[in-house]
């Protein structure tokens, strides 16, 4: 049977520089550094168990130098002799008498044979010996030491000389016992030494010894590393607490130079330096997601922090992998520096020398500074809300970084105050209050830094400035030369044509061509183009880009919708007005930036963090796909570029922090701590470095960061899954052996993955991010995709079966956000406050979703015109027990509306079936029935008919008379049901519960008159079952799919005996998906969701 | 724990606010009670892992109720449990002798009736990690009580069920005539513990109570082909454990989200957030929490 698990990973050990082993329950995978591929996957353990811990050592004393794995986990250990990346012979599988917690080889005297020591629970451990030649495996000894506690954790530690062996155990009450005993033949039983470390609280959860047994690490449930250090044989001092993590460490590792690495809780892995117990840097790779283990690798070719190797495995089946020597290097690359702002004084007045320092600020205006702009690496330009313009120049000397301040121009007249900045190839352009743009020359600029007296800027810019709008500020201003790195088109050699667009506050976009004279550096001409109207009067673009082939304008503004231009639309009249050819509500919020992506590919981002991938074709814009870029609630603020084009990053902030976005590889680069409210920054970007400086309290604080990493360490992108229990899960097959996944996180996210059956490979081709809460349930229809979610929220997103232009996946299907809705009475401000914290309104959840045929429930008088037309019908059943009925409709515009509600159940509806019944049963009020359960056992089924939406009153009437509510079907919750229709018109429903069982009923369709309209006939209640909870059932008539809490799938036969109807188990499976949520079946596959997925090809 | 995005301030939550309780997890107590009558005969009652007690405010007020004011209640925890009327309180490891000893002293005039085991460890996320730790607890807790328990007596525990619940299921029908699964209704559907409930102790013949938990060896080797058989072996359990769902229909749903109005119309009190009814006394990670609550000494996020 083919399976194929995917979920949290659990440990780590290096094989070389090059191959990696990692483990996923009870799958151990050979992954390939360089290429980034998994080379081999294997089953080391049977079903359901997992692997808490690999490691691999060569046994030295033996001529070929054999490499053998050691694999431990859930009461078992696995011994592999590794030959070859693809042969590797299980020499031994071993079922201790308890869990396992570490495993250590022991040489022996013999060449081809060796030991191996298991750690176990209860403070014991068991020695077998193994040859490896004959393949022969045998149980030597179990030694118990004294004084039981549950125990955590363990390590051990061999030392070669002494031949002792030293287990350190950490137990549940956050003691911690090292056991001292010798390695001997006969291993006999007595009562040993040990030597008890006090100190943490609470549970001790990883432990680990240094290389030479010379120090033990440990953390506990109190949140802190302990370093104790061996003074002698039996005593140990406590050399260090680290501190800085506030959520539990589940791994820690030694590194070089005196580090230790932790995994933690919150999805950072710490490093500490142990000279001064400082935590100095934070890997913040997994974005919140458990990091359940580390591993660290010494290349023994070239000794020290340059071969070392870091690797951290976390819940959302992600590893990543770094060298320690980027690491550091980022950190010793990464500069900053605080740069004061010259003090200038409103009104100049003498100081006497007496006056301190503090005295003398406080006499001062502080000026802060409103806009900045880098013209290189090593410069920028600023001005300030006290209209001065400044020049910096910025470079590093040695350790120590140098600026130089020049003062260029003070607008006195706060009419002529720059609000907007940008520039082209021959200068700055600044948009002033009055509408007016100065240009700001580059050699100007040059000329004044060289000699401050050489060049009369006031007059300079008096004769390059031109009143740009007619009335109103130059709220912003565009250049191409910013948005896109295109040919120049010369005019004649020495002048320069330019593009810019200038945005005024009453709708409009202007136009203009500038030429400038680069020999004489003098503006020539400013000809105004077109104007481009905002279709309403208050409307304002807030960004712009331009498509050089077919010269269209693309804009966006700050109600989130896209226009598009087409310059060549109307008569050729001097200055044409121009209308959009094209508007298209994308964002729900203000559109900050557009970039260009390829040729016919832009991306555009708004101030909510939402990012859209959009096609632009026709002149007509197409969304491709949408995602959230920042994990935080953050603004997107501007796209970077890098010089070829190759490289597209995404600069937000959010309160007080600022974060680089890789756009192509989907994460986070940079995320920094401005320390206080950000008013303004810019970022510069070449290569490898950012340069990034921002403003904060009064002072220009100027930050470099050096990726060298960003080639140099493969990672895994995008391959990773939800964090979090998965609640929901859709299958489907696509063509070419692919199959299609739709997962529901408790991480409230959505994720649309490929499957691909043949390679064995998952990808994640999106994140739907739009939830603020656990997404509960999912339902597809057609080209619409529905999911829910907790706190009432159901939002529907419209399917794009695509293109190659994501990721080169053809045939695969993106989802962009249609719109969404909130049941109940919630504002919009409301629901953020509903992330943390409860209002007095009481928000459900939403359990499950119903696809319901809109056609055949409507009847012809069909919905108030006002409407539009349906797209999707759907059932949506909630925690309170209600059931509400929403339509999408596409007026000009989206919406979901509520149609109608009632109550079926008293207590929370958990699941939701449909049947449309066989046509000839069919009446006006009987169309289709809905089966749904609830936690207190009870089925409850209605019918629905052709329904007048004008008068829903009538509907509920209906509903109501003729439903049928069974009793103590379970004790307990009924967690899943899945119904099917037979032949003879009988009905089965599956039901799994609460109860640990799973029952089978079969009805028959009521052909009389009768007001029920369906009996039950038969209820059947297998007399094998499940050891928890059944939490998910499907059926297809035939057979029967359960699972449980105790992770397994058991797969049943239906029998029938005249009319009897029987469940025989045929299969049962343990899965390695903990707390399984949900299944899935699609042809030959089927899929389990919970802590993780699991795919089978069952058939 | 699942379909758990849900509001945290559930019904249940404030009801154990309005009442007095200090941790919701007391209407569990309440709703077993109910269906099994745990505590109508008991005198003698040891609350394990009690921490913050409100397992034992439910016994003491419920034997007051019932007329025992000669009752003994004893309730343990490694972490400190503030003073509960009725209510003798001892800190300690309940693995170890010396507080298994104290217990003993406790209840010179006669062997214990109940025995309640609500603790359970950190859950991590691996579920099949806190499962473990779980059924080790409740051995350690079940080894305990046959110290203390009197023939007939009872022992509750609470237990993640998952893919071993048989064996422990197993392992406590050696000592009890009956064993039952049970589930409150205000324990949450989305999670997955449940109770055992065991009544009807009587000692085995082959058990000694030790404070030892040593397992006899019971290792097996496998090798050749032995090894992919038992990689595709399936283990087959087919014990029916009995269960039963506790709590009327009349009661509150823990999944369900109910308005603050809606119960408000039962107690006078408006709706104003009450404080917690007992603070918690020292929690493992005190000092990791102080630490960052603290005012930072020099610069840390001089970048």
């Amino acid at each position: 049977m083919q399976r194929y698990f995917y979920g949290p990973i659990t440990a780590l050990s290096f094989l070389s520089s090059e191959y990696l082993f990692y483990a996923q329950g009870c799958w151990l995978i050979l992954y390939d550094i360089t290429h980034q591929r998994i080379i081999n996957r294997r089953q080391v353990f049977p079903d359901g168990r997992r692997i808490f811990g690999v490691s691999n050592w060569v046994l030295s004393r033996h001529s070929k130098q054999p490499r053998f794995v050691l694999v431990f986990g859930e009461r078992l250990v696995s011994i592999f002799y590794w030959k070859s990346l693809v042969e590797w012979q299980n020499i031994a599988l071993v079922r201790c008498s308890d869990w396992v917690f570490d495993v250590h080889p022991i040489e022996s005297n013999d060449d081809c044979s060796f030991l191996i020591v298991c750690a176990q629970s209860h403070h014991a451990c068991e020695i077998y010996s193994i040859n490896f030649e004959t393949s022969n495996c045998q149980w030597k000894a179990r030694i118990n030491f004294a004084f039981e506690e549950i125990t955590w954790s363990a390590s051990i530690f061999v030392d070669k000389v002494t031949k002792t062996i030293a287990i350190a155990n950490g137990c549940y009450s956050g003691n911690i016992k090292v056991f001292l005993f010798p390695v001997s033949d006969s291993w006999c039983q007595r009562e040993e030494e040990f030597i008890l470390l006090q100190g943490h609280a609470g549970p001790v959860f990883c432990i680990r010894w240094d290389s030479h047994g010379e120090r033990l690490a440990t953390t506990a449930d109190d949140r802190c590393i302990r370093v104790w250090k061996r003074l002698t044989r039996n005593s140990f001092q406590q050399q260090i607490v680290l501190w800085d993590s506030t959520s539990r460490i589940w791994d820690l590792d030694f590194l070089p130079k005196d580090m230790i690495i932790a995994a933690c809780e919150d999805g950072m892995s710490r490093i500490w330096n142990l000279k001064d117990g400082t935590c100095g840097i934070r890997l913040e790779d997994s974005f919140g997601k458990n990091v359940f283990c580390s591993s660290t690798f010494l290349d023994q070719h070239h000794r020290g922090d340059g071969g070392c190797l870091v690797a951290t495995g976390s819940m959302d089946a992600n590893c990543q992998i770094y060298r320690l020597e980027d690491i550091l290097r980022r950190q010793a690359d990464r500069y900053s520096a605080q740069v004061d702002l010259p003090i200038t004084e409103k009104n100049p007045r003498r100081h006497t020398d007496a006056m301190t320092l503090s005295e003398v600020n406080s006499k001062v205006s502080k000026e802060s500074v409103k806009s900045i702009k880098w013209l290189s690496r090593d410069s920028l330009i600023i001005y300030t809300d006290q209209n001065r313009i400044y020049h910096i120049g910025i470079w590093k000397q040695q350790e120590e970084w140098k600026q130089r301040w020049t003062l260029l121009f003070h607008v006195k007249d706060k009419i002529l105050a720059p609000i907007s900045m940008t520039w082209i190839e021959c200068g700055i352009l600044m948009g002033t209050n009055c509408g007016q743009v100065l240009i700001l020359s580059f050699l100007d600029i040059k000329r004044k830094l060289e000699d401050d007296n050489q060049v009369d800027l006031a007059s300079r810019l008096s004769s390059h400035c031109f009143q740009a709008t007619k009335r109103g500020a130059v709220m912003n201003i565009f250049s191409i030369q910013e948005t896109r790195s295109s040919p120049q088109q010369l005019l004649q050699p020495n002048e320069r044509r330019e593009q810019i667009f200038i945005v005024a506050p009453n709708g409009c976009m202007f136009c203009y061509h500038i030429v400038w004279n680069v020999e004489e550096d003098c503006l020539v001409q400013v000809s105004l183009l077109y104007i481009l109207r905002h279709p309403s009067s208050d409307g304002l673009f807030t960004a712009m880009c331009y498509h050089s082939t077919t010269s269209s304008v693309i804009c966006g503004d700050k109600k989130g919708r896209i226009f598009v231009f087409f310059p060549e639309q109307q008569d050729n009249s001097e200055c044409p007005e121009l209308m959009p050819i094209q508007s298209l509500q994308l964002h729900s919020d203000r559109i900050h930036c557009l970039s260009w992506m390829e040729n016919d590919m832009f991306v555009s981002a708004s101030v909510d963090g939402m990012l859209f991938r959009n096609l632009f074709v026709h002149r007509q814009v197409k969304v491709l796909c949408q995602r959230k870029c920042f994990y935080k609630v953050a603004t997107a603020d501007r796209f970077l570029k890098d010089s070829d084009g190759q490289r597209l990053f995404l600069v937000g902030f959010h309160s007080k922090y600022l974060t680089i976005w890789d756009v192509l590889h989907e994460k986070e680069m940079v995320s920094m701590d401005c320390g206080g409210w950000r008013r303004a920054h810019d970022i510069w970007f070449q290569s490898n470095e950012f340069m990034i400086c921002f403003t904060r309290r009064g002072h220009l604080v100027l930050r470099c960061e050096c990726f060298e990493d960003i080639q140099s360490t493969p990672r895994m992108i995008s391959d990773g899954f939800h964090g979090m229990r998965i609640n929901h899960i859709l299958l489907w097959t696509e063509s070419d052996g692919k199959l299609s996944l739709i997962s529901c996180g408790e991480d409230t996210m959505v994720r649309n993955s490929l499957f691909c059956t043949k390679s064995n490979r998952m990808q994640t081709l999106q994140i739907l991010d739009c939830h603020i809460s656990g997404v509960q349930c999912s339902a597809l229809d057609e080209d619409l995709l529905w999911t829910g979610s907790g706190k009432d929220q159901l939002i529907v997103w419209q399917r794009n079966a695509c293109s190659t232009h994501c990721n080169g996946n053809s045939g695969s299907c993106y989802y962009y956000h249609k719109k969404d809705m909130y049941f109940g009475a919630l504002e919009k401000n409301q629901r953020l406050r509903l992330l943390n914290k409860a209002t007095t309104v009481a928000t459900q959840r939403i359990t499950s979703l119903l696809v319901l045929p809109k056609d055949l429930l409507t009847r012809n008088a069909g919905f108030p015109s006002s409407y539009g037309i349906l797209r999707s019908l759907v059932g949506a059943t909630r925690s309170d027990g209600s059931f509400a009925l929403q339509g999408s409709f596409e007026n000009q515009q989206w919406m979901i509306r509520s149609l109608c509600r009632w109550k079926p159940s008293q207590f929370p509806i958990l699941c939701s079936d449909c049947l449309i019944s066989p046509q000839r049963f069919q009446t006006k009020w009987k169309k289709m029935l809905v089966f749904a359960c609830n936690t207190v056992g009870q089925l409850i089924i209605w019918q629905l008919g052709e329904m007048d939406w004008q008068s829903t009153s009538q509907v509920e009437h209906h509903v109501g008379k003729d439903m049928i509510i069974l009793n103590n079907l379970h004790q307990g919750a009924i967690h899943d049901l899945h119904v099917s229709l037979l032949e003879n018109d009988d009905i089965l429903v599956i039901t799994g519960g609460e109860d640990q069982r799973i029952k089978a009923h079969l009805f028959h369709l009521n052909t009389g008159t009768d007001q029920k309209p369906i009996i039950l006939k038969q209820s059947f209640d297998p007399s094998y079952g499940h050891n928890a909870s059944v939490t998910a059932v499907w059926t297809n008539g035939k057979v029967v799919f359960s699972c449980g809490a105790d992770q397994q799938l058991i797969l049943w036969e239906i029998t029938f005996d005249g009319s009897n109807i029987y469940l025989q188990p045929q299969k049962t499976i343990v899965s390695n998906v903990s707390d399984i949520s949900c299944i899935s079946v699609a042809n030959d596959w089927l899929v389990l969701a919970g802590y993780g997925v699991e795919l089978v090809k069952w058939k | 724990m699942g379909r758990t995005s849900k509001d945290k301030r559930d019904i249940y939550y404030r009801k154990a606010k309005e009442e007095g309780y200090r941790a919701r997890s007391a209407y569990k107590l309440l709703q077993l009670d109910q269906e099994f009558d745990l505590l109508k005969n008991a005198t003698n009652v040891v609350d394990l892992c009690a921490a913050p007690g409100s397992w034992s405010q439910v016994v003491s007020q419920r034997l007051r109720e019932l007329g025992k004011h000669e009752a003994t209640i004893v309730a343990v925890d490694l972490q400190e449990i503030a003073p509960i009327e009725g209510v003798t309180i001892l800190k300690g490891d309940i693995t170890s002798r010396p507080t298994v000893e104290a217990i003993l002293r406790e209840f010179e005039s006669g062997a214990v009736d109940v025995v309640l085991s609500d603790g359970a460890p950190d859950v991590t996320g691996l579920h099949d990690l806190d499962e473990y730790i779980q059924s080790e607890l409740i051995l350690s807790a079940l080894n305990v009580a046959t110290f203390l328990l009197s023939k007939g007596g009872t022992f509750v525990a609470k237990v993640f069920r998952g893919k071993d619940t048989c064996g422990v299921f197993s392992r406590l029908s050696a000592f009890f005539e009956n064993v039952t699964i049970a589930k409150p209704r205000s324990s949450r559907n989305s999670s997955i513990e449940a109770f055992f409930v065991c009544r009807g102790y009587s000692k085995p013949s082959f058990w000694e109570p030790t404070l030892s938990l040593h397992q006899s060896p019971c290792a097996e080797v496998f090798t050749g082909s032995k090894i992919h058989e038992e990689l595709s072996s399936q283990e087959r359990r087919n014990v029916i454990m009995p269960f039963v769902s506790c709590g009327d229909l009349s009661c509150y749903d823990a999944d369900m989200a109910y308005d603050i109005d809606k119960d408000s119309l039962e107690s006078t009190t408006a709706t104003k957030s009450l404080p917690p009814v007992q603070a918690p006394i020292h929690v493992a990670y005190e000092s990791a929490l102080a630490r960052k609550r603290a005012p930072k000494t020099h610069h840390q996020n001089l970048l």
